[in-house]
């Protein structure tokens, strides 16, 4: 402190001799300040503006008197003296920074190219460093003067770390970023080429640009000198090191607070760059692509691509990123995205997922670049899902020629009237391409949105419109194929899979099941085949059905599965009553009831949930009707109100016999056994005798008997074909047999064939009421709509279940029109109105 | 007459099972029977809520978290004019009017579906 009191009178001329004795030594950087040094010049500024106001004023030159001056300024006197000496100060320092910069620009006269890059950076954070060290420094003048100044308006001063910036644009930039800006993308350019470059030249350079953007008035953006703190931290002499560091420090954290001011840098230097980068790599690419094939141009282009992104990152300005990308992407897959469509066909063709992952990573990045792809996938899976369904179809209706089911086999299988492809090769032949081109969508795609679209839309088409459903009556052959597949899997057989490989597979099914139009004809189907399963006990796996039937509710919903449920309850229930049925039966059992009574047992069902009809009744043979009553009665006692209808031709059983060699024992259906069981009174009849007495009607006993006589229990002299009246039948008592339990219970024919009619008849009323219940729905929320709004809603809200066909729908709003559902309204004969 | 030879060969050896009585050509073992039951109806389908009496009513099926034993839940009724609705129906329209729906006789319950 006492050193101020002897400085104070000192005057400026005096002062300044000192000042810019150690202003010199900061600039030329050669020697360490030392910390008293730079003490000492500290306060000869800080003096020489304290000193000026305590002439003026006795109070101390603390912040407080910043009022007196705001008061004061107007009128001039002491203040404009204060003000006027702050401004000599910062004079003589703006000179001082002019003749070192004209000097150092001399010294660049003859350089050209790199020497002249090499000798701005390195000038450039020389320049920098020092003048932080000035502005600490100077910091007195800067927060007492420089900033009141700026405060009142005087915009043309700056703190003095401005200031020196300033001087450097006008009396450095200016003179030589003719020669920096080129010298800098040449050496990009070079880099470009594989040359190996010094990139601290350019970070320099592009540093030094993005700080001199400073001064556009309009932004009001003063940069800070940064990290350069109290000034015992400094040491000059490690000026480059710091340096360097310190610029890019001071960069990140100018990019932290508001957006700099990067005129300088794009003006001068990104413009130029960005032109250059287009010409660059318009005249890489076409000549890349003279000498090289598609596939090895995309993986140039990505390294390119992370080359430029890496170039921001090392030593461009961060802003520059999207721009640049936005250039190379142009250039490099926007001009050529013809090209790449072209090219990605073949690459569809010859599965090259690597290639086409590349493509879509490339063409993502520019704005069109994806649609035509899509596209293309779309159609090459359809195509390759309509072939694989087409050969798929040819192998198995050549593979069915030869195996036609051998007559009178033990194991006798359903004639099938229709050449079916086989189920599980249709279903599997669909899953191959849908994995195969889901598992492409995935990895090469990314799972991109558009692309699993156009997956989707793609298997929708094949899987409901291929050779196989072209060449069946009605078109809906796929839900029917679906539905068989997981018959196959659930049904017990030896070929049935693990229970957790069962419901992957099941799992698959639904993948299927999702793009299946029809939906509704799947329910028919599937319910068909689980109501046989059920019934004859014949499912795999209870889970299995259970986990099926709730991955339907999940797609479809509960109306869906409603049935499906129900009839699986039936089941459960039918358990428990055979159990209640047992004990009564031992409670209510007299000693005289023989022991070796038939073993029975039943399954009912309700009705309505279960597509069985009912096809004739006949009275019991005496050795059912037993049972039959018993059962009757003892239901009555157990329900209420509820009738029973006995399902004879889906009742079966098993009857020993006794007149062969062996005792065989026969699985029967019930009109079998009623047959057979007639040979327990007399060895022979007549057609008409059966007939008569067993009272089966006509055709149904006549496929009975044939079957029968296939099976060679009974014997006729007419062929099993040309069965009259008059044949006659008889028991057949060589009968031998391997096995000795023999299945004779074949589905009878005409049962088999109304069953078809009756499931596609229902899908065809099904689908008339749904139709008009949707219609309803829509009106009853719309009130009125026109004819051309009210089709696609119906169809939408259908589409879950099924597709319907406009006729269709139009017939259905005649009826309601007739049934007064809705009315034409008058005057617009397009529009509908609802009547409540 | 070679039949009759087999058959008495038959017969020995069922003898030997303990049965009295001479066996037959054939004997039933086992019957599985498949029944389907129904409401004793006339009319199937529900004059007040227009769904089949087999199913659910229209409120137990908008229900449907009673899925699992719905069928129990909702049951029919008949009266003695023997008109029949389902329970659910019936107990709702009783509160406004104590008549049958179709017939407008007294409601009096005849019997209910169990």
């Amino acid at each position: 402190m006492s050193s101020h009191n002897k400085k104070s009178h000192l005057s400026l001329d005096e002062m300044w001799k000192d000042l810019e004795k150690g202003i010199i030594q900061i600039y030329k950087r050669e020697n360490k300040i030392l910390k008293q040094q730079y003490i000492g010049l500290y306060t000869y500024v800080y003096n020489y503006c304290t000193s000026v106001n305590q002439t003026s004023s006795s109070s101390r030159p603390a912040p407080r008197q910043s009022q007196a001056y705001t008061s004061g300024s107007g009128g001039g006197g002491t203040g404009g003296g204060a003000q006027l000496v702050g401004f000599e100060l910062y004079k003589r320092l703006r000179s001082f920074l002019e003749d070192h910069l004209k000097q150092l620009l001399d010294r660049s006269k003859n350089l050209v190219k790199e020497d002249v890059l090499k000798f701005y950076t390195e000038e450039w954070e020389g320049y920098r460093f020092s003048s932080k060290v000035l502005n600490n420094v100077c910091r007195y003048l800067n927060l007492h003067w420089a900033k009141r100044e700026r405060d009142e308006g005087r915009k043309d001063i700056h703190e003095v770390y401005q200031l020196a910036l300033l001087t450097w644009k006008t009396f450095m930039f200016e003179k030589l970023n003719k020669q920096v800006s080129p010298a800098v993308l040449d050496l990009i350019e070079r880099e470009r080429n594989n040359d190996q470059i010094n990139s601290t030249l350019i970070s320099g350079v592009i540093s030094s640009y993005v700080e001199l953007g400073f001064d556009d008035e309009s932004n009001g953006n003063v940069p800070t000198p940064g990290s350069v703190g109290s000034g015992s931290d400094l040491r000059v002499g490690s000026v480059g090191g710091l340096g360097s560091n310190d610029s890019n420090g001071n960069l990140s954290s100018q990019n932290s607070k508001n957006i700099p001011n990067l005129s300088v840098y794009k003006q001068n230097f990104e413009n130029r760059f960005l032109a250059d980068t287009e010409n660059f790599y318009s005249r890489e690419s076409s000549e890349f692509l003279r000498q090289n094939s598609v596939s090895e141009y995309m993986k140039r282009v990505e390294q390119r691509l992370a080359e430029e992104n890496k170039r921001v990152q090392l030593y461009l300005h961060e802003s520059t990123k999207t721009p640049l990308a936005n250039c190379c992407e142009k250039v490099l897959i926007q001009k050529k995205l013809e090209l790449f469509q072209t090219e990605f066909n073949g690459l569809l063709k010859t599965d090259k997922n690597d290639d086409m992952a590349r493509m879509y990573s490339l063409c993502a990045r520019v704005v069109p670049g994806l649609e035509g792809l899509k596209t293309m996938l779309e159609e090459h899976i359809y195509q390759q899902g309509f072939d694989a369904i087409e050969k798929c179809g040819l192998q198995s209706a050549a593979a069915d020629t030869p195996t036609t089911p051998v007559a009178g086999s033990s194991s006798v299988t359903a004639p099938v009237a229709e050449i079916n492809c086989d189920p599980k090769a249709y279903v599997q032949t669909i899953l191959d391409v849908y994995r195969k081109y889901n598992k492409l969508v995935l990895t090469a795609f990314s799972n991109d949105k558009g692309f699993v679209a156009a997956l989707d839309k793609a298997c929708g088409k094949f899987i409901n419109n291929n050779s196989i459903t072209q060449s069946s009556k009605n078109g809906n052959k796929s839900p029917e194929l679906l539905a068989k597949y997981c018959d196959l899997l659930l049904k017990k057989s030896s070929k049935n899979p693990e229970e957790s490989e069962l419901e992957d597979t099941l799992k698959q099914v639904m993948d299927v099941f999702k793009y299946i139009e029809d939906k509704d004809v799947f329910q028919k189907f599937y319910s068909k085949m689980l109501a046989k399963r059920l019934v004859q006990h014949s499912s795999a796996s209870e889970d299995a059905e259970e986990f099926m039937i709730s991955e339907l509710k999940k797609a479809c919903g509960y109306e869906y599965t409603v049935k499906l449920q129900r009839m699986f309850q039936d089941i459960g229930l039918s358990r428990d009553l055979n159990e209640q049925f047992r004990s009564h039966l031992d409670q209510t059992r007299t000693s005289s009831s023989s022991k070796n009574e038939m073993d029975f047992t039943i399954q009912v069902l309700s009705s309505g949930s279960w597509p069985f009809t009912q096809t004739f009744n006949f009275p019991l043979p005496s050795e059912l009707e037993g049972s039959f009553h018993r059962f009757n009665n003892f239901y009555s006692g157990l329900h209420n109100g509820r009738k029973l209808n006995w399902l004879y031709s889906m009742s079966k059983g098993e009857i020993v016999s006794n007149c062969f060699k062996n005792r065989y024992s026969l699985q029967a259906s019930t009109y079998q056994m009623t047959v057979l069981l007639k040979y327990n009174e007399q060895l022979s009849y007549t057609v008409q005798q059966l007939l008569e007495q067993t009272k089966i009607k006509e055709d149904s006993l006549y496929q009975v008997l044939q079957i029968l006589l296939k099976a060679k229990l009974l014997i006729c002299k007419d062929d099993e074909n040309a069965l009259t009246s008059e044949s006659q039948l008889n028991l057949f008592t060589d009968y031998k047999n391997k096995k000795l339990r023999i299945n004779i219970n074949v589905p009878l024919k005409n049962e088999l064939k109304v069953e078809q009619e009756v499931t596609n008849r229902n899908i065809e009323e099904d689908r008339k009421h749904l139709i008009q219940a949707a219609i309803v729905r829509i009106m009853k929320m719309r009130r009125t709509l026109p004819h051309n709004l009210l089709i696609p809603e119906v169809i939408k809200q259908l589409s879950p279940r099924f597709k319907p066909k406009v006729n269709v729908i139009k017939k259905s709003i005649d009826l309601l029109i007739e049934k007064e559902y809705l009315e034409r309204k008058e005057g617009q004969k397009d529009h509908y109105n609802y009547l409540a | 007459m070679d039949t009759d030879n087999d058959n008495s060969l038959d017969r020995t050896d069922d003898f030997d099972n303990g049965d009295g009585k001479p066996e037959k050509m054939f004997t039933l073992k086992k019957w599985n029977a498949v029944a389907m039951w129904s409401w004793d109806v006339e009319c199937d389908v529900c004059a007040i809520c227009r769904v089949q009496v087999m199913d659910a009513c229209l409120r137990c099926q908008s229900d449907n978290k009673r899925d699992v034993l719905g069928k129990q839940d909702c049951v029919v009724v008949w009266g003695e004019c023997n008109h029949s609705f389902h329970f659910c129906c019936m107990s709702l329209w009783v509160k406004q009017n104590n008549r049958c729906p179709l017939c407008q006789q007294e409601w009096c319950v005849q019997r209910m579906g169990k």
